[in-house]
C-alpha cells in the first residue's frame, strides 16, 4: 500500500512517517504534489495548528481544488486531530470565517478547556467493539458537531459526547492522534486501514 | 463516562547531547544516551515524554534539532514534549515538524514577560500544543519565578494569567530548590492551583505515593512531571502506575 502524507506545512510528519514505517510497513512519504496526491492509496491529513492556517496552506499551494476532486471521487482519506477539523465545512476557530474543505456537513466548536491526555473511546459501531473503553491520545481545543450517522466513536467530557471517530463513505476523521497512542493506536489505525480498502460501510 | 486519568510525564533532562541527573539545574551526573531512556520509557508506557535541553538558552543556542531527531526514532508511539531554547514561533514550528508533539516555552518568556512572542508561538502550533514552564522558588511564602539564566526572580503577582489562557494549553512549575531531591517537593507549591486556573503539571522532588496523591487530588493539576526516579530501575514507570493506580490509566506492561 502506497501512503501519501500530505504536506500542508504545520504538522508532526516525521511521528507519522515512523509510526507508519515502524508498525504497519507501507511506504508513505510526505508530499503536496498532485501526481502524489492522485496515485497514493490512502492519503492522510495530519495537523498540528491552526484551522485557518490549514486552510490557507492549501490554498496557497493550490492543493484544495485537487483534494476536492480525487477525495470526491472517492480516495480513502484519513483526517487526524486538525486534518479532520479541516474536512468540515466550518469552524468557531477561524476569525475571518474561513471555510473548510466541507466533505462531511457540520462545524468545529471550541471546547470549554483543552483536551490533552488519554480517553477512553465508547464505540458506536460494531466493527470496532474490541477498541470500547480502550485509552487513546488526545491533544486538541476545538471538537466537531455532525450528524450522529458520521460518528463511530465518542469521549464523554463534562457530559458532553465528543466524537473522536467519524466516517463517511471514503473518508475517516480521527480527533485523537493514532501514532501517539502506542499499541491501542497501532492496532486500531491498522483496522481502519483495512476497512477503508474492503470499503465497508457504503 | 470517559473519565480523564492524569498523567504522568516522565522527564528527561539533557544537558549537551547527556541525558543528566540534575539537582536544583545546578549539579549533574551523567545518566547516558537520551535516546535509550526515551526507547525504554516509550516501551515501559509513559504517558508523554518531555525532553528538556535545559542549557540551550542559558548558551544563547536555539533548539536542539539534531538530538530531537535522533530521539523521535525511538519514541515509538509515545507523545513526545520539548523544552530547551525556544526563541520565537519559527523554533516553534521547526520543533514541531521534526518530531515533537508539543513544546513547553519558558525563558523566551519569563526573561521579560513576553506575552507577545508567546501568543505569536501559540497562533502558528495551536494552544493546545504550548506549555508554559515557570521555574518557582518561594520565599517567605511568597512566588517567585526563578530565572536561571540571568539568575533573578519575578513576583509571580506580576503575571496575567487570565492573558496567559487564552495561549498555553498547561504550565508547568518547577520547585527550583527540590528539583533533583528525594521527595522534598514543596507542597506550599500546591497554593499557586488555588490561584491560577490553567491546569497544572508539577515537577521537581516528586517521587512518594503520598506526594503524588497530596499532588495529583488537586482538581485543577493534570499531570506530575517525574525525572531521576524513573531512570534507576527496570520498569520503574509502571511501579509507580501501579503504585498510584487511582489516577494513572494502566500501561500495556503494568501487572493487574
Amino acid at each position: 500500500m502506497n501512503i501519501t502524507i500530505l504536506n500542508y506545512g504545520s504538522a508532526n510528519y516525521i511521528s507519522l512517517v515512523n509510526f507508519i514505517n515502524n508498525f504497519l510497513k507501507f511506504n508513505v512519504k510526505v508530499s503536496n504534489k498532485t501526481k502524489d496526491i492522485v496515485n497514493c492509496d490512502l492519503l492522510i491529513l495530519p495537523g498540528v495548528g491552526t484551522f485557518e492556517g490549514a486552510i490557507e496552506q492549501l490554498k496557497k499551494k493550490k492543493i484544495d481544488k485537487v483534494l476536492k476532486k480525487i477525495i470526491l471521487e472517492g480516495k480513502p482519506t484519513i483526517g487526524i486531530c486538525l486534518g479532520m477539523q479541516i474536512l468540515f465545512e466550518f469552524s468557531e476557530e477561524s476569525k475571518k470565517n474561513i471555510k473548510g474543505l466541507s466533505f462531511i456537513k457540520g462545524k468545529t466548536k471550541k471546547l470549554d478547556q483543552t483536551n490533552v491526555g488519554w480517553r477512553k473511546l465508547v464505540i458506536e459501531n460494531k466493527s470496532l467493539d474490541i477498541f470500547n473503553n480502550s485509552y487513546f491520545y488526545f491533544n486538541h481545543s476545538y471538537h466537531q458537531i455532525c450528524k450522529k450517522k458520521n460518528i463511530l466513536a465518542y469521549i464523554k467530557i463534562n457530559g458532553l459526547n465528543i466524537p473522536a471517530i467519524i466516517k463517511k463513505k471514503n473518508i475517516i476523521g480521527l480527533q485523537f492522534h493514532p501514532e501517539n497512542s502506542q499499541a491501542n493506536g497501532i492496532l486500531l489505525f491498522s483496522l481502519l486501514i483495512e476497512q477503508l480498502k474492503k470499503n465497508e460501510y457504503n | 463516562m470517559s473519565i480523564i486519568k492524569k498523567r504522568l510525564i516522565s522527564v528527561i533532562n539533557v544537558l549537551e547531547k547527556i541525558a543528566v541527573q540534575s539537582r536544583s539545574f545546578n549539579d549533574y551526573l551523567p545518566i547516558g544516551s537520551s535516546e535509550i531512556l526515551v526507547e525504554n520509557l516509550s516501551r515501559w508506557g509513559s504517558d508523554e515524554i518531555l525532553i528538556q535541553c535545559f542549557d540551550r538558552s542559558k548558551k544563547k543556542l536555539g533548539p536542539n534539532i539534531n538530538l530531537l531527531k535522533k530521539i523521535t526514532n525511538f519514541k515509538k508511539g509515545t507523545p513526545l514534549i520539548y523544552s530547551g531554547g525556544i526563541r520565537n514561533s519559527f523554533d516553534a514550528l521547526e520543533i514541531i515538524k521534526n518530531g515533537a508533539d508539543r513544546i513547553m516555552v519558558g525563558y523566551s518568556f519569563f526573561q521579560k514577560l513576553n506575552y507577545d512572542n508567546l501568543t505569536k508561538i501559540s497562533n502558528k502550533i495551536g494552544k493546545q500544543s504550548l506549555i508554559l514552564s515557570l521555574p518557582i522558588k518561594i520565599n517567605k511564602n511568597n512566588f517567585y519565578i526563578y530565572n536561571y539564566v540571568d539568575r533573578n526572580l519575578t513576583d509571580i503577582k506580576k503575571i496575567n494569567f487570565d492573558n496567559l489562557d487564552k495561549i498555553v494549553s498547561e504550565i508547568l512549575i518547577t520547585d527550583m530548590y527540590n528539583e533533583g531531591s528525594y521527595d522534598r517537593f514543596d507542597t506550599r507549591m500546591l497554593k499557586l492551583a488555588n490561584i491560577i486556573k490553567i491546569p497544572l503539571i508539577f515537577f521537581g522532588g516528586i517521587t512518594s505515593q503520598h506526594k503524588v496523591k497530596k499532588i495529583l487530588s488537586h482538581k485543577n493539576v493534570s499531570a506530575v512531571g517525574i525525572g531521576n526516579s524513573l531512570n534507576f530501575k527496570e520498569h520503574a514507570y509502571q511501579s509507580f502506575v501501579l503504585q498510584n493506580r487511582n489516577f494513572f490509566r494502566k500501561t500495556s506492561y503494568a501487572k493487574k
